[in-house]
């Protein structure tokens, strides 16, 4: 990857869900490329590394996947909500 | 007892007063309060101080004591924790504009824990934002300044943390370290902070960053208060699905004679600065004299470290950060017109610089086209550091470094050199790669007195080596027999 990637900041900032304006994006690109330029010479790397277990920990030995029972409330959950009505989270309508 | 006397205890010289009823927690933690009161306006350590909540516990704990309640070691003691760890009915910010407003609805394990054991909560401290930095330059609502000198940084992103058991303003704290977030505030301010093995402390509460890297840990004066802690907070929690099973066992009889020391080679190249270099020969020296085991060690793949860390920890707080959108809670933008304006909206004024490049660093990196280049050999390179540390800890007890290549630099020094102040990471990463526990312990100073961590780094679950490892250097520090 010694090349210089091409980024395209629209699609990006399009997909991560954040404005940029012309100033920005000339900052976005530089701060993508100040980190994608730590990288050193990465080609020594083996083919055959591909399974991801890297964690000191097992990842295959986890809880069961199963709902608890909701100890957070109705209410609890209104009280964090930006905007509310009557008893639901107040959000932008989206269909005309 | 003096106020000053007060705040001159350690935790385990603390508990034994408290214990003996020669001093009472309400004494204490007002001492801190007081201190916090004097002395926060300078440092900034926290961003949230439950002034109220604080005496009440503490005079919940004095009059258990009376009644004759058997009580913890921590019962009465009192802590600041890192502004990311959720606390029920108290603000947990994140140090972002995002979560000003932003109140719990439950606590994390952590603090039920602690709450458990009766400590005595002082408040909430501040962070670069979602933990996204290395000095605290990076929070939405000030900077947090080293105790030791006004005009540096405390070191990030626990920088709170750290500079509040620095500045005597708790007698310990909880930070969390994605990529070296407790040792280098710890290192940076002179305190012992430890970052757990990955799985050992459980993440439920703990606003997600990298989820992979993060983990909760303990800043302290001295290694024993901070074993006392740890002990205290790990453990199996099934709300956690890396939480292990496997306990830690902190008790360890190893003698200095016996440690087997690495280093490695890869860690000593140039741009250490010179009397970082020297604390660290000293306590190469000091172990050697005291009869350990030195052996030099290869980790070749650790020129890649830093890059892996910021590819895969950018691409998980992508991806952990896009729940971020201003619906459910968090700050929602005033203007818009359709739901994705009102996201756009939201994202875009509520987080900051470091945190947008971050989120835009990893929707780069996991997007069609360039994943397999970035991603995916990312974490390649982090399987093999994982192996190569195996291989290392197959012969040695633990591994000695810097924290960091310098101490602690000037407020603004880095601000406009973002790839400086991501090389102030460099050997704290490869820890959080492998999910191996490593510590920093304060061993001498800089030319401007400023203090120099050490790191020692661990086998999975060898954190009872690492406390007894620095605690050998401790006694060193202040002349002690070992």
């Amino acid at each position: 990857m010694n090349q210089k990637p091409k980024i395209d900041v629209n699609h990006i900032s399009q997909l991560a869900m954040l404005n940029c304006d012309d100033d920005e994006k000339e900052k976005m690109i530089q701060g993508i490329e100040e980190i994608l330029k730590l990288e050193s010479e990465s080609d020594f790397l083996p083919d055959n590394i591909s399974d991801y277990n890297n964690s000191a920990v097992s990842v295959y030995d986890l809880r069961d996947d199963k709902p608890e029972l909701n100890k957070i409330n109705r209410e609890m959950l209104l009280s964090l909500a930006p905007d509310k009505f009557n008893n639901y989270i107040r959000v932008p309508k989206t269909v005309e | 007892m003096k106020k000053s006397e007060l705040l001159s205890l350690n935790l385990l010289e603390a508990s034994e007063l408290l214990n003996k009823k020669e001093i009472s927690s309400k004494e204490l933690t007002t001492a801190y309060l007081e201190n916090i009161e004097e002395n926060d306006c300078k440092i900034g350590a926290y961003i949230t101080v439950t002034s109220d909540l604080a005496l009440q516990t503490a005079e919940k704990i004095d009059t258990m004591r009376v009644n004759g309640e058997n009580l913890s070691p921590l019962a009465g003691i009192p802590f600041s924790v890192k502004d990311n760890i959720c606390t029920k009915g108290i603000k947990t910010t994140c140090a972002s504009e995002f979560l000003r407003d932003f109140t719990p609805v439950y606590d994390a394990h952590v603090i039920e824990r602690l709450k458990n054991f009766g400590a005595v909560m002082l408040g909430k401290t501040n962070m670069d934002e979602f933990g996204m930095g290395s000095s605290n330059e990076n929070s939405a609502f000030h900077i947090t300044k080293n105790p030791r000198d006004f005009e540096r940084v405390a070191g990030g992103s626990s920088g709170g943390s750290a500079a509040s058991v620095a500045g005597k303003e708790a007698l310990f704290s909880l930070g969390s370290d994605t990529g070296g977030s407790i040792r280098l505030p710890s290192s940076f301010c002179g305190a012992v902070g430890m970052k757990p093995t990955y799985g050992a402390v459980s993440r439920y509460g703990l606003v997600a960053f990298a989820s992979s890297f993060d983990q909760i840990g303990v800043i302290s004066r001295n290694a024993a208060d901070n074993a006392a802690i740890l002990d205290v907070i790990s453990g199996w929690d099934c709300r956690d699905s890396t939480s292990s099973k496997q306990s830690l066992n902190l008790s360890c009889d190893i003698t200095a004679e016996k440690l087997k020391i690495g280093i490695v080679r890869e860690f000593f190249a140039d741009g250490i600065d010179e009397d970082v270099l020297n604390c660290i020969q000293n306590a190469i020296e000091f172990y050697k004299k005291c009869g350990a085991s030195i052996d030099y060690v290869s980790l070749p793949s650790i020129k890649s470290a830093l890059w892996a860390y910021y590819i895969i920890s950018s691409a998980e707080a992508s991806s952990n950060l896009a729940r971020f959108d201003g619906v459910r809670y968090g700050r929602r933008d005033e203007n818009y017109s359709s739901i994705e304006e009102l996201y756009k909206n939201s994202r875009t004024n509520g987080f900051g610089e470091e945190v947008k490049r971050r989120i835009m660093t990893g929707t780069f990196a996991l997007s069609a086209g360039y994943y397999e280049n970035y991603y995916k050999k990312a974490q390649r390179i982090r399987e093999k550091i994982k192996s190569e540390f195996e291989e290392i800890f197959k012969k040695c007890d633990v591994i000695i470094s810097p924290v960091c290549p310098t101490t602690a630099f000037k407020i603004g020094e880095y601000r406009d050199n973002p790839e400086q102040m991501y090389l102030s990471d460099i050997y704290t990463v490869p820890a959080n790669l492998a999910g191996l526990p490593a510590i920093s312990v304060p061993f001498g100073t800089d030319r401007d007195n400023l203090p120099v961590g050490i790191q020692l780094i661990g086998r999975p679950f060898g954190e009872a080596v690492l406390y007894k490892s620095a605690s050998f250097l401790e006694k060193e520090a202040c002349g002690d027999d070992i």
